[in-house]
């Protein structure tokens, strides 16, 4: 197995150190230290042949737009067309020479993909040019973007993967209509041809999946980034009802995903996605525990509000029931693979679901009941802080255990300028939440001087 | 290079290649053959990132006469084209489908109008409720697919934009349209295309006659 970048340069200085101290022999510190370079893994720099090579696409693509954008009308409308051919007619020559020559190398594919992706593009702006299509961006980047599709799969390209979701998402955005009269928000058919490009994009994201581990390649955690933040950002712009519901999903998705197929990662920066999505999900729920966000969007979403829901809501709700039914299938199907998840986030769409309920039931007593909402509200997401800083406590990540500290913090003084309590009860209910901070405080102290101590027990030599 | 690749590769660059010819000989085609018209229109000038600088053309989209009544931003618009008696062209209809017979172009409908801008017909609407063409309503539309942008060599980009606005009464926009798909042909300056206009320093024969003719 590959060594870890970073890893291996550490392993050597202290190898270095066992010599100096001579706990090993210098033949044999000698012999680690081959070992070690033998096993280091080069990807830092193949990453940056891969990202260079792709920065010179870019940045020679600029130059061949800039050119051709000078209007050369003084030439003859046949030359032009013909010029028209010659940056793609380029960049075909440099993928056909990736194949044949450089079939392996990362860089070449990444780097002449993106080249010619960007040329097929200055094509069709030279012919554009020529014949005055003005047109409008929409139809240059349809026919962009439906030319780069077999790039993903020739030779299993992925940088482009990002230009090609950046011209997707501008693609879907060139289309919002706002309605300044009426406050709207609508799209044209854009939005479909969205969700058409991310489906072509799936099967190259899932045949970067390595389903026998639990350590991803820097392919499959990249893409899942980027797909990740394009279509939460897609969602949150199309979607026309159970805003709050759909987020949380859709974080509980990629969330149990990260954990089932990326959780095996060593370091923190390589479980960024299952850190990010459990904090996009707390902070949902953080705001979902304002008054406002109760009245509105939580019971004008309840799905006890059927009857006043259009067309475009009720699909967007179908399609909401189809995906967290794919969601928890996949949960309770793989169940031994999500021990170590935090079920209280895996849950957090069922809580606002019961709520919605509770909200309907009672509401058939009484009228002023937002309150009760809004408990147990606060207190899931309190009773969440307190699990995230127990289990960092016990797994002795302190990451963990900030974490949690501060989404407390951020529960306290949300509720500190919001809360409709009278001075008194405000003033005791905040300083019994001090206390408990100090019993916290005390419980983590004990564990710091049991740590103090152990190491002055290993000094000491006991 | 194994043999499967090869042939999905040369695949890939046949369709690749059929995009910029599918673009020429579409244009040529309606350039050849489409039936040409002139519009009034003014243009300024803006910067495309993509194929640098262009006249932004303007002609007149506004208040289109047009029977349906629940037209949404943003929906697809055909536009009927006739000829005035002065010789331009100007949109006679929008429609919800292309129609049978005549030219016409396609665009997105940017705005229902409700009020008419037409002060006498706000005046007769009062008494009749409908427009003086017997039409309830208009519709502001977008430009039609490729008839907003005139491309233009960079040197020449902002002399182009003040001869417009300087000849803006004498300047015209001569278009080819075949089912529906249009291309711009040229712009004229009073009797002279416009790049030509241009490398003339601006100077036309025709330019006495228009300043005449606008005093």
């Amino acid at each position: 197995m590959l060594l870890l970048d970073n890893v291996s340069e550490y392993l050597i200085g202290f190898t270095e150190r066992l010599e100096d101290k001579e706990i090993v022999s210098t033949e044999l510190a000698g012999k680690i230290r081959k070992y070690i370079r033998k096993e280091e893994s080069p990807s830092r720099w193949h990453l940056f042949l891969v990202f260079s090579g792709m920065l010179g696409a870019i940045t020679f693509s600029a130059g061949v737009y800039s050119i051709s954008s000078h209007n050369w009308y003084d030439f003859p409308v046949w030359l032009r067309c013909t010029l028209g051919f010659v940056p793609t007619l380029a960049a075909l020559y440099f993928y056909y020479r990736m194949l044949t020559k450089h079939p392996n190398s990362v860089a070449w594919i990444e780097a002449t993909s993106l080249f010619l992706m960007l040329m097929i593009g200055a094509s069709i702006a030279i012919i554009s040019q020529v014949f005055h299509m003005g047109g409008d961006y929409e139809d240059f980047i349809l026919t962009l973007l439906f030319a780069t599709i077999p790039l993903f799969y020739i030779k299993r390209a992925s940088g482009i993967a990002a230009f090609y979701l950046l011209l997707a998402l501008l693609y879907m955005a060139l289309d919002i209509r706002i309605d300044l009269f009426n406050g709207g928000v609508q799209f044209g058919g854009n939005s479909v041809w969205f969700w058409i490009f991310i489906l072509a994009l799936l099967p190259h994201y899932y045949m970067s999946l390595n389903t026998k581990s639990k350590r991803q390649s820097l392919r499959f955690r990249f893409l899942t980034a980027i797909l990740y933040v394009s279509i939460f950002w897609a969602l949150m712009v199309s979607v026309e009802s159970n805003l709050l519901l759909w987020a949380l999903t859709y974080n509980v998705g990629f969330y149990l995903l990260t954990q089932r197929y990326m959780g095996g990662h060593f370091w923190l920066r390589l479980r960024f996605m299952s850190v990010w999505t459990q904090i996009a999900i707390a902070g949902l729920l953080l705001l979902a525990t304002s008054r406002y966000v109760i009245m509105s969007t939580l019971r004008s979403d309840s799905i006890f509000n059927m009857d006043d829901w259009d067309g475009g809501q009720w699909y967007y709700f179908i399609l909401l029931v189809v995906i967290m039914a794919g969601v928890y299938y996949n949960y309770f199907k793989g169940k031994k693979h999500f021990v170590d998840s935090n079920q209280l986030i895996i849950f957090a769409p069922g809580l606002i679901i019961f709520l919605m309920i509770l909200d309907f039931l009672v509401g058939l007593v009484f009228d002023d009941y937002w309150w009760l909402i809004s408990l147990i509200m606060n207190a899931y997401v309190f009773f969440l802080a307190v699990t995230v800083m127990v289990s960092g406590s016990e797994q002795g990540r302190y990451g963990k255990l900030l974490y949690g500290l501060a989404l407390v913090a951020l529960l306290v003084t949300f509720r500190y300028f919001d809360v409709d309590l009278g001075f008194i009860w405000k003033g005791l209910l905040f300083m019994l939440f001090g206390g408990a901070f100090f019993l916290i405080n005390m419980f983590v102290k004990e564990k710091v001087d049991q740590i103090q101590r152990n190491k002055k027990r290993m000094i000491d030599g006991k | 290079m194994e043999n499967k690749r090869k042939w999905i590769f040369i695949g890939y660059a046949v369709l690749v290649l059929l995009i910029p010819t599918y673009m020429i000989t579409s244009s040529a085609d309606i350039l050849g053959n489409g039936k040409l018209y002139k519009f009034r229109m003014e243009g300024y000038d803006p910067f495309d990132f993509f194929r640098g600088n262009y006249l932004d053309v303007r002609i007149n989209t506004d208040n289109i006469p047009t029977d349906k009544e629940d037209w949404k931003p943003g929906e697809r618009v055909y536009l009927t084209i006739d000829v005035g008696s002065d010789g331009y062209a100007f949109f006679d209809e929008a429609l919800e489908e292309p129609p049978n017979s005549g030219d016409y172009m396609v665009s997105r409908v940017d705005r229902v109008n409700r009020l008419s801008r037409d002060i006498s017909s706000f005046f007769l609407r009062g008494l009749l409720g409908r427009r003086r063409d017997g039409r309830a309503r208009t519709v502001d539309v977008e430009m039609p697919n490729n008839l907003g942008k005139y491309f233009i060599n960079e040197d020449y980009a902002l002399d182009g934009e003040h001869a417009l606005r300087q000849r803006r009464n004498s300047s015209s926009l001569y278009v080819k349209v075949k089912n529906g798909n249009v291309r711009i042909q040229e712009i004229y300056v009073g009797k002279k295309p416009i790049m030509e206009y241009l490398e003339d320093g601006g100077n036309d024969e025709s330019d006495r006659e228009d300043i005449f003719l606008q005093f």
